[in-house]
């Protein structure tokens, strides 16, 4: 039984959101390890997760006097040389049925997003770079979603931790850069064994106050990889929630290259047959 | 070939929120979905009250659904049914132009067979081709929804024509082939509505001077169609991948607008007659991002825009010349946030057009400004249309609540100003202020 790791979408958020921030983290002991610190990290973030998946999730959002479901599935492509291939489409609520986002991640480092809006039947070449704007009007930035290589940031191993009463390993991330991210630093308390972050505060503007907070409930072992299948994403400063919820997933079916390009994009069917 | 999710079991369960994993109860299977598709999208109704003190109407409501019913056919075929209604009244004020009425069309209805590196799709349908927001100068093929002017959104501005489209690709590239068998002219509102090209109640043509048009021919001008025949093909061939996208088109189309000429060049003949010319268009497009912005680029040459010249003192004699239409845009997300903007800077130029009456260049500035407040329930939107060679000036703000989605009730303003022969000074008296409520079922 391979003991293959994963993070789709929803759960992705959990490995990308790990990495970051700034300020002094000022309860951090005396045996701070940078270099455990960036080898737990990038064992996080160089985890197995299959050649593809294709996952059908919920996102809840509530805070209000009623709650906005959106229901998605995403597919992704890891080539092996680098990149990183996803499409995301939306199928509820009605306004917003239809509409897709393609994302190529390169190597490199760069980045070519499209978005395909049906009531314009075009697909629109857009920046990935307004990451602080919030993704489909969630409590998730576009950056929550980002292929975030663990280079970007500075890592330490704070120690050791229990989150629910699991042992866990304490890692802080501040970005190497301010510009890269909407995030001065993020502390994030990964499962050492699963290596998927189980809790994230993530602070802004230099405050010791967390500004969000990503929890995962719930996490299961499907097709050999551990899938975060249920979490949660605070804004603690605006009181909302939302709750993110994989309903279905399917790794390894072989997905082919040309569904990611701007022609599957705008047309649904061809995705279809793929679909949990 | 799909690989069925194991079911997981308990022992491959964790959980962190204090509760202890439970044996998933087996399901009783789904019921099989209906393979019909059944959308209401868009569906709308709006009031307006009208504010200017010269205006000719007090109010006017306005309502759209657009219904649609779609289905696979098998494994390659997929066929769509579409019809919809369009419903305006306009009444009040000191001018005699009350009237209420609803007509129903049909929308995107087509039979499409898809194979794995091409498809075909038969059938009214609307081919929107272009690359900018607003005005793109290679959009020639579709046919313009001209019921209320520009208030509506571009993809709400075009209705469906008989077509047969064939597109086929190749990794990134995409090359695209349109046949309009018949010309469908624009989609113009009811005659007295406040939004009709030719205003009766004033004499006024829409883009035109009363200096150049005597307002007492054109309040007693009779309306008719110009003869109108032959199909209209395009082709464009695009490419969309790494570093950036671009396209490059060539169409035998007519202008779906129409163009209005005194019937016989005769302004005795008190017939206003709509002309719809057929141009060669060659254009191209292109989109890149730097940093956080991207930016776009269009242009098109025609070789028959419509214009109107004066041979002699009192007379008018219609005529075609070249044209061309260009517009460079860009996107930016200010702070990194959810403010978003959009700007293009647009030009239009005739060719070869000495002595026309018509405008030989005209430049102006289109965007649109949108943010979200109340933790992402309020959304704020302001779009407008400047004129840079003249004064012309059309501005939409608008605040719509969208946490109640898929509906959406929203409050707005349509600003028009602008001198006597541009768009703006020809809504003028057509400011109003709407209430309305928009869905998508």
């Amino acid at each position: 039984m391979p003991s293959a790791l994963e993070c789709t979408l929803w759960p992705r958020i959990a490995c990308l959101v790990l990495f970051t921030t700034l300020g002094l983290f000022t309860a951090a002991p005396a045996w701070t390890d940078e270099d455990a610190g960036h080898e737990l990290a990038t064992a996080v973030h160089e985890r197995p997760e299959g050649a593809d998946a294709v996952t059908r999730g919920t996102m809840t959002l509530s805070g209000g006097r009623r709650e906005r479901v959106r229901e998605s599935y995403e597919y992704r492509l890891t080539p092996g040389d680098g990149e990183r291939l996803e499409l995301i489409r939306f199928t509820r609520p009605a306004n917003i049925d239809g509409t897709a986002l393609l994302v190529h991640n390169h190597a490199d480092g760069s980045t070519d997003q499209w978005l395909y809006l049906p009531a314009a039947d075009r697909v629109r070449r857009i920046s990935s770079e307004n990451r602080g704007g919030s993704f489909v009007q969630s409590d998730l930035f576009f950056e929550d979603l980002e292929d975030r290589p663990p280079e970007k940031d500075t890592h330490r191993l704070l120690g050791d931790d229990l989150y629910q009463g699991t042992p866990v390993k304490l890692l802080e991330s501040i970005p190497v850069s301010p510009d890269n991210s909407v995030y001065t630093r993020r502390l994030s308390w990964v499962h050492p064994e699963i290596l998927i972050p189980l809790r994230i505060d993530l602070f802004g503007d230099g405050s010791d106050t967390p500004m969000k907070r990503f929890e995962v409930q719930a996490i299961e072992r499907i097709q050999g990889y551990w899938t975060v299948t249920e979490s949660t994403m605070q804004h603690l400063e605006r009181g909302t929630t939302t709750t993110l919820s994989v309903e279905e997933v399917i790794y390894d079916q072989g997905l082919p290259r040309e569904l990611f390009r701007t022609r599957a994009l705008a047309d649904p069917a061809r995705e279809r047959r793929y679909r949990p | 070939m799909l690989i069925s999710a194991p079911s997981p079991t308990p022992a491959e369960t964790l959980r962190f929120d204090g509760t202890a994993p439970t044996e998933e109860k087996a399901d009783l299977p789904p019921p099989a979905p209906s393979p019909w598709r059944l959308r209401l999208d868009p569906a709308w109704a709006e009031a307006g009250v009208l504010g200017s003190s010269h205006r000719g109407t007090d109010a006017i409501l306005t309502g759209r659904a657009v219904a649609s019913a779609e289905r696979p056919l098998g494994a390659r075929w997929e066929l769509r049914l579409g019809a919809r209604i369009d419903a305006a009244a306009q009444g009040g004020g000191g001018d005699d132009t009350r009237f209420a009425r609803a007509d129903a069309d049909y929308d995107e209805t087509w039979l499409r067979y898809r194979a794995d590196d091409w498809r075909l799709t038969v059938g009214t349908q609307t081919v929107l081709w272009g690359r900018v927001d607003e005005i793109p100068p290679t959009d020639r093929l579709s046919t313009k929804d001209l019921t209320r002017f520009a208030l509506d959104e571009q993809t709400e501005r075009r209705r469906a024509s008989l077509a047969v489209r064939w597109e086929g690709f190749q990794g990134p590239w995409k090359l695209d082939v349109a046949l309009l068998p018949a010309f469908r002219p624009a989609e113009l509102p009811a005659r007295d509505s406040i939004w009709h090209p030719v205003d009766r109640t004033r004499g006024r043509i829409l883009g035109t001077s009363p200096n150049d048009l005597p307002p007492e021919q054109v309040r007693n001008a009779r309306l008719r169609e110009a003869s109108t025949s032959g199909a209209g093909t395009g082709v464009r061939i695009s490419r969309e991948g790494r570093g950036a996208d671009y396209a490059a088109t060539a169409q035998r189309v007519r202008h779906s607008q129409p163009y209005y000429r005194w019937r016989d060049d005769d302004p005795g003949s008190g017939t206003l007659e709509a002309a719809y010319p057929r141009t060669w268009v060659a254009g191209g497009d292109l989109a890149w991002v730097r940093g956080g912005w991207t930016w776009r680029l269009e242009g098109a040459w025609l070789s028959e825009v419509p214009v109107t010249r004066r041979p002699s003192p009192g007379a008018l004699r219609y005529d075609t010349v070249p044209g061309f239409d260009w517009v460079a845009g860009t996107e930016v997300f200010p702070g990194g946030r959810d403010l978003r903007v959009t700007a293009q800077l647009g030009g239009e130029h005739l060719l070869e057009a000495d002595g026309v009456l018509d405008r030989k260049a005209a430049y102006y500035l289109t965007g649109e400004i949108e943010d979200l407040y109340l933790y992402n329930r309020l959304r704020a939107r302001l779009r407008g249309v400047v004129g840079l060679d003249r004064h012309d000036l059309y501005l939409n703000p608008e605040l719509a609540w969208i946490a109640a989605e898929p509906h959406e009730p929203y409050l707005g303003v349509h600003w028009f100003d602008g001198d006597e022969d541009s768009l703006g000074g020809f809504y003028r008296d057509r400011r109003m202020v709407v209430f309305g409520w928009r869905t998508r079922l």
